[in-house]
């Protein structure tokens, strides 16, 4: 007993039940199992082997708060990148909070080695750029995107995409607040046959033009959801959205007074008469 | 003989005897398997585990066995198992490989979160220091850890 008690018990236990012990020692919180790697080479080979592989969502939230950090580092990005390597099976990744390590590369690497990956948060990511976002449209598997705040993102991201093949599972694609999605975005977009949740809230340069491009489109995705809230919309653009998207239930419109630009120039005889050709979509105003 | 009072002869790797009631017992997945599949044992050698050890496993099993019968509050079974499990290191991680090796999956669960809690909120150097784990990293390879961590720390 003497000697087991110099003895480390990682020594007397196999590895599935130090990995168990580990799991609950971390509770899924990623930063606490970047910390128990550094023990020793017996922990990290543990991490990396049981429980990174099995690892199905990395949300970055969980690490503190760092909204204020507005650093960049190429050593993180490198050092993101052997992380999410081995996280192979990973299906959700909310990469909010670490905005500041995420880059075109990065997003790249994303696209060849997260096969099976779902949900892509990458909100406030304000390194990507179309580049980037082309990439990650490659995963076949994808079915929500979400590109908030990123100043870079152009029309072209979806373009380059819609060339090669379009996403088929992609279902929810939210561009949010990109003030530089330029004109011809719908026309790219409406080549995503899967979308069915659509939102382009306060993307200032969406405007009536952009759907006008698309008026005599045959094909259309059967989007459900579409948030134009904060965009350069007026009746014009309303008019086209109901004729062409005829299985629309949910639309949100934001009111002119309500945002900084010059938005929101529809007007209540416009979203009447969306009422009148789609009865049963549900308008929200705010 | 009722099924409740059947009893079959435990034998630990020190050869001690414990009698147990089979229905007590029969929370170790692996013994009610022999007991299925040999009707008439009379003896089960469990060649991996000590008598102090077996002692205990027995306390618990006869313990959670008695719940179905008189069920008790979660604090006080909590407080139960807690006291249970006020034990040295090394018992408890024998406690562990009993636990797994006799298939007793809520024993197995409550002694890897004694660990797991004994682990967390501690700094890497804290949990060597408790376990007696020694840092085998070379210069390299802790570097290699300290950067692909990197992006989880501060900038």
């Amino acid at each position: 007993m003497e000697q087991e008690a110099l003895l480390s018990w990682v020594q007397l236990l196999p590895e599935e039940l130090i990995a168990k012990v580990i799991e609950q020692a971390a509770e899924c919180n990623l930063a606490s199992l970047c910390l128990l790697r550094n023990c020793n080479r017996q922990f990290r080979n543990i991490i990396d082997r049981f429980l990174l592989s099995k690892l199905e969502e990395l949300d970055a939230r969980s690490f503190r708060d760092r909204s204020k950090s507005c650093v960049y580092s190429v050593e993180k990005v490198h050092s993101l990148k052997s992380f999410l390597q081995k996280c192979v099976h990973i299906i959700k990744l909310e990469l909010t909070r670490v905005f500041y390590a995420v880059d075109d590369t990065l997003l790249g690497q994303i696209a060849n080695s997260c096969s099976q990956l779902k949900v892509l948060d990458l909100s406030y990511c304000y390194h990507i750029t179309d580049k980037g976002i082309s990439s990650v449209l490659t995963l076949s598997s994808l079915q929500v995107l979400t590109i908030r705040s990123c100043p870079n993102i152009t029309s072209k991201a979806f373009q380059l995409c819609s060339e090669l093949y379009y996403p088929e599972n992609l279902t929810t694609l939210n561009i949010e607040w990109c003030p530089n999605l330029s004109y011809p975005v719908m026309s790219y977009l409406i080549k995503f046959r899967g979308l069915k949740c659509l939102s382009l809230r306060g993307c200032e340069s969406v405007s009536d033009d952009c759907f006008r491009a698309i008026a005599h489109s045959e094909t259309v995705p059967c989007l459900q959801y579409l948030d134009i809230r904060f965009c350069m919309i007026g009746d014009a653009g309303l008019m086209v959205i109901a004729r062409l998207f005829r299985q629309l239930d949910k639309l949100l419109l934001g009111s002119k007074t309500h945002n900084l630009w010059p938005c929101g120039n529809w007007t209540l005889n416009g979203a009447s008469e969306v009422a009148t050709i789609l009865p049963w979509c549900k308008i929200i105003y705010s | 003989m009722n099924n409740n009072s059947k009893t079959v002869k435990l034998v630990s790797s020190d050869n001690e005897i414990f009698e147990v009631e089979t229905s007590i017992i029969s929370l170790s997945e692996t013994i009610k398997n022999v007991l299925e599949d040999t009707e008439d044992t009379e003896s089960i050698p469990l060649p991996n585990v000590e008598g102090r050890i077996l002692a205990k496993v027995v306390e618990y099993c006869r313990y959670h066995s008695l719940l179905k019968t008189i069920p008790q509050s979660e604090e006080d079974i909590e407080r139960w198992d807690r006291e249970f499990l006020n034990v040295d290191q090394p018992t408890l991680f024998h406690l562990i490989l009993a636990a797994n090796y006799l298939d007793i999956k809520s024993l197995l669960d409550l002694t890897c979160k004694r660990v797991a809690d004994m682990i967390k909120g501690k700094k890497p150097e804290e949990i060597r220091k408790e376990f007696n784990i020694v840092n085998d990293f070379t210069p390299e390879e802790e570097e290699e850890v300290r950067r692909e961590n990197a992006w989880c720390e501060d900038p």
